[in-house]
């Protein structure tokens, strides 16, 4: 468990350029995690955040998917 | 550097995923214990994090039939791959939310599958060393 402590310590020094999937990461670490130490669920709001930026994507990834 | 980032990229996203999986098997480590939803999404913030990455390669120009594969363009054979990798986490996703949701006994299975389709999504991604954040 320190060691992946640790990584969620390193990850921001190693992808200075990969904003995109770094940004949605620290967003869900920073979910759970408060999620975690209140001993709830994530909120309908951020469940449904996560749920827009997924489809988004996965929208804009099958774009000419046939 | 940008040779650097090429390999680092994609290697960090495995270990992002993999910390994951291994946290949906042990369970809760701070102050709270993580419930059933919070594991499922953690690992759904995951699969949105590869799925960026996939996004940000298929939305490079294709590249050119007669042309050599660069990494500024994207090949259609690893767009389809890429495809199909998020199909098959997006269907395991969508059974781990089923169990969750039917607070069915055995969800910590269905979390797992999703945690390793997830995982299969970014390996794909990894071998072919798509940096999503390079250009």
């Amino acid at each position: 468990m320190a060691f992946v402590l640790a990584l969620f310590e390193l990850v921001p020094l190693i992808v200075q350029g990969f904003s995109d999937a770094k940004e949605i990461f620290d967003w869900g670490h920073g979910v759970v995690k408060a999620a975690q130490a209140e001993g709830r669920n994530p909120t309908p709001d951020e469940e449904a955040e996560l749920a827009r930026r997924i489809a988004e994507l996965r929208t804009r990834l099958h774009s000419d998917d046939v | 550097m940008r040779g650097y980032l090429r390999w680092a990229i994609p290697a960090v996203l495995l270990f992002m995923i993999g910390s994951v999986v291994t946290a949906c098997g042990g369970g809760g480590s701070g102050p709270g214990e993580k419930t059933p939803a919070t594991q499922l999404f953690e690992v759904k913030s995951s699969y949105a994090a590869v799925l960026a990455a996939a996004v940000r390669y298929e939305s490079q120009p294709r590249c050119l039939p007669d042309k050599p594969v660069v990494p500024t363009c994207s090949a259609p054979a690893i767009v389809e791959k890429l495809r199909q990798a998020d199909k098959a986490a997006e269907a395991a996703l969508a059974a781990a939310d089923a169990a969750v949701a039917a607070s069915a006994g055995d969800f910590k299975t269905a979390v797992g599958k999703a945690g390793a389709a997830v995982e299969a999504f970014g390996s794909t991604l990894s071998s072919f060393g798509i940096a999503g954040g390079v250009r």
